[in-house]
């Protein structure tokens, strides 16, 4: 691993820009520590942050270091837990010149960002208060421990949501009253029970690629509870339901063959990761691996065989 | 309300650049508005519709910078969960929670609590709290292992360096420029300037010789 204090500026002018940078950055926990040990800094600095800033706090805070002396940057380096410090100021107070700093800062983070956004909105479909059949009080556990039954009259809950509303309801025009019987299940469903999960107007290969997004979208959630856990996998098993249902009209007869036939499949194992998940004799973590590697060959398979519809 | 009203932003978006561009002002409402509306949700379906994307809108904001300060704090394997896990906390605990005032500390505080609970929960040792800087590097305990031996083998390596060379690093990497060290140290400032070259390559081959 590089070491991150090695890229210090030849030029000392130049010594601000590399720690903000870093105070934005990915790096700045590997920063200090490796500063720590050259310094052999103790975990407490002797002097506290606002003492070493001073009257500059607010410049640093709307304008950056460049306003701070030569005497208070050495202080940040020597003491790198300061950094830490002034890192969460800037977190609490920083002005618009941190922020475009940090857009300007590429690194991991980045991708952890776009991801975290992605999860979020996950987070929020699911905190939708429509009423709906998937938002049943947990302490009715039962609505979820007969897949092959309750699955099947979701399912067609679903279809028959997308039916009604792509019919009847102008895009863009929800009300804003208490939401409708129709709406319901559409708006809050996820992966293979979204709406616009299975696209009729795209090419076969679109269509599987699509089915293999909307399955990923398994990961958006890591239940670290077993109801929830049980409830996602209840989820995910009525989005196969969905799936053995429609029409697929983007593809072969072959290829619907093929759908159905695996979808058939992966209910049956996704059966057996809701079992797990409801016994006590079974590790949660080890429930919910089971469950991720089951949707990671689905995914890997729907992917593969739009692989083959595109090469022909 | 919090008394702020609507805050000016700038820079913030195409439209938004384009608009002062063209000597437009354009207004964006404050994080302080924005957390009123998610405070607000319960009222009606559009209300709930305007607190999803002020929740959006506050992550875009925010998102960036929250997860450079989580990710000097926590292993990298575990900052997508803890940061998740905080603006889950941010959407369920602001309608009671936030009273207005200045939302960035309230987020600061929201995280700070999240990593003390994390901390309990796993035992772990973070940065806010610990004696020690952070291990970086990874969440398991065996990473956090290596990552420790790491530092403890830059260590060995710096007193490895001739004296020269490693007063010359721990002076550069106090900020001072070589004009100041070769002035105290009397070293010559082309003599300076190649042997903390050299120590940095040093360095840096013997931290690396013994990673796995």
């Amino acid at each position: 691993m590089k070491l991150q204090t090695l890229d210090v500026p030849e030029d000392t002018s130049q010594l601000s820009a590399w720690l903000e940078r870093h105070l934005v950055g990915d790096e700045l926990a590997g920063l200090a520590a490796e500063l720590a040990v050259v310094h052999e800094a103790k975990s407490e600095p002797a002097t506290p942050l606002a003492e070493v800033l001073g009257d500059r706090r607010e410049s640093v805070l709307q304008s950056g270091l460049s306003g701070l002396p030569p005497a208070a940057i050495s202080k940040l380096l020597v003491e790198p837990r300061l950094l830490l410090d002034l890192q969460a100021e800037i977190l609490v107070a920083g002005g618009e010149y941190w922020d475009t700093l940090a857009d300007q800062t590429p690194g991991e983070l980045d991708a952890v960002a776009l991801h975290g956004r992605d999860r979020l909105s996950g987070f929020l479909d699911a905190n939708d208060p429509s009423p709906m059949p998937t938002s049943a009080p947990q302490r009715r556990p039962a609505w979820y421990a007969r897949p092959a039954v309750v699955s099947l009259a979701t399912a067609a809950c679903v279809l028959l949501g997308v039916f009604v509303v792509s019919q009847f309801v102008p895009i863009g025009q929800e009300g804003d009253g208490p939401r409708n019987v129709a709406q319901a299940p559409v708006s809050t469903g996820w992966g293979w029970s979204k709406p616009d999960a299975l696209p009729q107007d795209v090419t076969a290969e679109q269509y599987l690629r699509q089915l293999a997004d909307g399955a990923a979208a398994w990961f958006k959630k890591r239940p670290t509870e077993r109801a929830a856990l049980a409830k996602r996998i209840g989820e995910f098993r009525q989005g196969c339901s969905v799936v053995m249902l429609a029409e697929h009209r983007p593809l072969s007869d072959a290829d619907r063959v093929w759908l159905i036939q695996r979808c058939r499949a992966w209910a049956e194992k996704l059966d057996g990761h809701l079992a797990d998940a409801e016994s006590p004799d079974i590790e949660l973590q080890s429930a919910r691996d089971a469950a991720d590697t089951t949707i990671n060959k689905l995914i890997a398979a729907l992917n593969q065989r739009a692989d083959e519809v595109a090469s022909g | 309300m919090t008394g702020r009203g609507l805050a000016l932003t700038s820079l913030r978006g195409g439209a938004t650049l384009g608009a002062m561009q063209s000597g437009i002002a354009v207004v964006s409402p404050s994080d302080e508005d924005l957390a009123l509306k998610i405070a607000a949700r319960g009222e009606s379906d559009a209300a709930w519709r305007q607190a999803r994307q002020a929740c959006t809108e506050l992550y875009q904001r925010h998102a960036r910078r929250l997860l450079a300060f989580l990710s000097a704090r926590v292993s990298r394997s575990d900052l997508e969960d803890i940061h998740q896990g905080v603006w889950e906390r941010v959407w369920s605990r602001l309608p009671e929670g936030f009273r207005g005032g200045n939302f960035r500390a309230w987020l600061y505080q929201i995280s700070r609590n999240y990593l003390s609970d994390h901390h309990r929960k796993k035992k772990t040792e973070l940065l806010a709290d610990a004696e020690t800087l952070p291990a970086t590097g990874g969440g398991s305990a065996e990473m956090q292992l290596i990552e420790r031996e790491r530092m403890a083998r830059l260590s060995r390596c710096l007193e490895q360096l001739d004296q020269d060379a490693a007063l010359l690093v721990r002076a550069r990497l106090a900020g001072q420029s070589y004009d100041e060290v070769c002035g105290r140290t009397g070293i010559q400032p082309a003599r300076a300037h190649k042997l903390f070259h050299t120590a940095k390559s040093q360095l840096q081959d013997c931290v690396g010789q013994s990673e796995p």
